[in-house]
């Protein structure tokens, strides 16, 4: 009996103590729950920024009298903190915040990767290669790319959103794929796209604006611990709009919204709700269509045309209508048939501004046609396409076929008759 | 050493199963580095491979019913050499334990406990062991039943939310692109591995009754470990595309990172290394296992309990010795290449000659 005691609490001991050293209380930690990385070209310094979750109690404690509230209870609020710093590598500048704060930098909540441009045409590789090999940064966090500083996104706070400031532009990016506008690229999904052959990556663009004329505010004053910067934030609200496209490891250009729909349309993304853009600014309001994506699916088939190499993107877009100010009262099999074609002529006007940007200005396949005609013709990619597919991509030709239903017109047969 | 303890069928499935469950989930991804888009092929047929010399030991066993295949060496080819051969096997069956400990404290402490000493790790995972091994043949082969249940169904379920977003069959097609080479070095390196379990066998067929006639156990555990393992690959592969499941170190573990379905289900990992931990502490029992009951062969069952501590004691030391995951790995991969199988066949080769010449001699093949 006393064998299978003492193997018990040895047992249960061995359990419960490995573990011990890595021991860390709750306010020991700073939790990052944003980074962002700017990169000096001039000065070949990389400036990391990081958001710091400051869980605090407000409210009374009972101190008030007149508050209402008992038992010492406590309004929990989320405060963040934002600081920088910069050095020679990003190792380093993330060990100077990590002294600056006197915490240990914990990323366990760290949803957002903010990727200024200058840092992702200079140093992807770096980034890339720290990321991948730091376990503690989650692979599910977003990746962005901002053309302003990583500072101005991760300062920049919107006064009308509660909770953590990173959660809303988090929250931006993930729910920007359904208009098709932008599209959300985790860490994974960046990594992936740059180890696999014939396929380059792309990520959601943020664009920042701050209600303050001047800008970011910095308190001097407290800048003094070593190279880290205490940041002010300052009211202001983000946009997830277009994509950075990239090219190995550097940036290449930008997408705007309607050449994102397109890559969105070819690379097959759920879109969910979608206007037609074929129209003048006078027209727009007048002449726009509005559906609700309830089904879309594209393939890419690489096909051989003679000896000459043809990409065929064929989308099937399933759509219900959502707004028309067109001119029949009545939605019939004409007009539905119409606007069927409307949606198919502008789908394909957002697949061939894509195109045209991509394989003529960006030269870049991030539409993964590369990789499509891969695992057709394997082979062949090994022996002759694999080498020169940066040279043939710009110029191989790509037909599109866009095949547009509308499937119902909501709750109604009619347009709404104002009397 | 005529083995009064005997295992039932369904335990030389498991014990079977849990043996050839060892360095290869972690060194796959050379596999897949190697071999490329096929890599779970050659991992399904590298284990099969095995099949042949799990029936060939088990043919041994039946005609020296009761003895281990070192029992049997010692009888056809003399002491000396079956002692030599002994002290051979236990000083590989040490390192390969060592290189799956240092695999798995390398991944708890890169993934969980990046502060806490490797040495304790591996300390309570050995200590465990040689508890569980310090019993008879039937408990062990109950406890390792319990262990493979828990951890494969667990491993399939952490894996199965993958199949919500993540899993991409595009990232695994096409199959067959692959060199003859890339193939052969990528089953090569499967089979050698997974020869771990032919170390355990020879063994384990000293506690088998009739042991031809449950040779069919043995083949069904390897089939199905062949069907499981291959298939969690390339759900990985899935998930994570060959091109980066070629360079992760904490296999499942790594890959379980990245699953997500929705804000909630997450952080998965941890879901997967119980499967990793429970997966390690059933295979270092089985060395240990294996290494003790050879020792009593060498040192003919003096003191049993010092030899199991001494046996476990050295598994320990070396681990804590080599205390690297790299260095474990290419270790790992380093010994399923080249010496495992090999080593396995020339015991199997000598204790058949051995017996043919003993049956030449004598006119009876059995004692």
């Amino acid at each position: 009996m006393k064998k299978k005691i003492l193997f018990i609490a040895i047992l249960i001991a061995s359990f419960l103590l490995s573990g011990c050293w890595d021991y860390m209380e709750y306010e020991q930690m700073a939790m990052v729950s944003a980074l962002g990385i700017d990169f000096n070209k001039d000065t070949g310094k990389i400036t990391v920024t990081v958001q710091v979750i400051e869980a605090s109690s407000s409210g009374a404690q009972g101190q008030s009298g007149d508050s209402g509230q008992k038992g010492g209870k406590s309004k929990p609020s989320v405060e963040v903190m934002v600081l920088s710093a910069t050095d020679v590598t990003l190792t380093r500048a993330l060990t100077e915040i990590q002294q600056g704060t006197g915490r240990r930098l914990f990323y366990g909540y760290q949803q957002l990767l903010v990727i200024s441009e200058d840092a992702a045409k200079n140093i992807m590789d770096e980034i890339e290669g720290y990321f991948d090999r730091t376990p503690q940064v989650r692979s599910t966090a977003y990746l962005i790319v901002t053309s302003q500083s990583c500072e101005d996104v991760l300062s920049t706070i919107d006064p009308g959103i509660k909770g953590i400031p990173s959660e809303n532009i988090y929250r931006l990016v993930k729910i920007s794929g359904d208009t098709g506008k932008s599209s959300a690229v985790s860490i994974k999904d960046f990594s992936q796209a740059m180890a696999i052959g014939g396929l380059e990556a792309v990520a959601p663009r943020i664009i920042t604006r701050s209600s303050q004329e001047k800008g970011m505010q910095q308190n001097e004053n407290d800048n003094n611990i070593q190279h880290v910067k205490f940041i002010e934030t300052k009211d202001g609200h983000h946009i997830v709009q277009g994509i950075a496209a990239f090219k190995g490891v550097k940036l290449a250009g930008w997408l705007d919204s309607k050449e994102s729909l397109g890559w969105a349309w070819i690379t097959d993304k759920s879109i969910k709700t979608y206007e037609t853009t074929n129209r003048s600014e006078e027209t727009y309001s007048k002449e726009t269509i509005d559906f609700r994506i309830t089904k879309s699916k594209s393939s890419i088939k690489p096909k051989f045309d003679g000896n000459k190499l043809v990409i065929n993107v064929d989308v099937h877009v399933e759509a219900t209508l959502v707004k028309s100010k067109k001119n029949s009262d009545l939605l019939t099999p004409d007009v539905l048939s119409s606007m069927e074609k409307e949606l198919s002529d502008c789908v394909n006007g957002d697949i061939k501004a894509s195109l045209e940007k991509v394989q003529k200005e960006l030269k870049t396949d991030i539409f993964g046609f590369g990789f499509s005609f891969y695992r057709k013709y394997p082979k062949l990619w090994h022996s002759t396409y694999e080498q020169k597919w940066d040279e043939l991509f710009p110029d191989i030709p790509v037909l599109v076929n866009v095949d547009a239903k509308l499937i119902n017109t909501g709750t109604t047969i009619r347009r709404f008759i104002f009397k | 050493m005529a083995s009064v303890n005997k295992v039932a069928k369904e335990q030389i499935a498991f014990l079977t199963y849990a043996s050839a469950c060892g360095n290869l989930v972690y060194t796959f991804s050379w596999v897949t580095n190697v071999t490329g888009r096929p890599f779970w092929i050659a991992v399904l047929l590298g284990v099969l491979a095995n099949i042949p010399f799990a029936v060939w030991i088990m043919y041994l066993g039946q005609l020296y019913q009761g003895d281990t295949i070192f029992d049997i060496l010692e009888k056809v080819l003399g002491k000396f050499f079956s002692k030599i051969l002994i002290i051979l096997y236990i000083i590989l069956n040490s390192i390969i334990a060592a290189c799956l400990l240092n695999m798995f404290t390398g991944s708890v402490k890169t993934f969980f406990l990046f502060y806490t000493p490797s040495w304790i790790i591996m300390l309570f995972i050995v200590f465990i062991c040689a508890m569980f091994v310090n019993s008879e043949i039937q408990v062990l082969g109950r406890f390792v039943e319990i262990l493979v249940v828990v951890y494969t169904i667990n491993y399939f379920i952490g894996f199965s939310f993958s199949f919500f977003k993540d899993f991409k069959i595009q990232k695994i097609l096409p199959i067959f692109d692959t060199t003859f080479i890339g193939f052969a070095k990528g089953f090569l390196i499967s089979a050698g591995s997974t020869a771990e379990c032919l170390f355990f066998l020879m063994v384990l067929v000293g506690s088998v009754s009739e042991p031809y006639k449950n040779s069919k156990s043995v083949v069904k555990a390897l089939a199905y470990w062949s069907a499981v393992l291959s298939s969690a690959i390339l759900i990985m592969s899935g998930v994570m595309s060959p091109e980066l499941l070629s360079r992760v170190a904490g296999a499942g573990i790594s890959v379980s990172k990245v699953i997500q379905v929705g804000e909630f289900i997450r952080g998965l990992e941890i879901l997967i290394l119980i499967t990793y931990q429970l997966l390690t502490i059933a295979k270092v029992s089985l060395y240990i296992y294996s290494s003790w009951v050879s020792a009593r062969i060498l040192f003919n069952s003096r003191k049993s309990l010092l030899q199991l501590i001494l046996v476990s004691l050295i598994v320990f030391l070396l681990s804590a010795w080599i205390n690297s995951f790299n260095t474990g790995y290419f270790l790992s991969v380093f010994l399923g290449s080249y010496i495992l199988l090999p080593f396995s066949v020339i015991i199997l080769l000598l204790a058949a000659l051995g017996t043919l010449l003993q049956k030449s001699r004598t006119g009876s093949g059995t004692k």
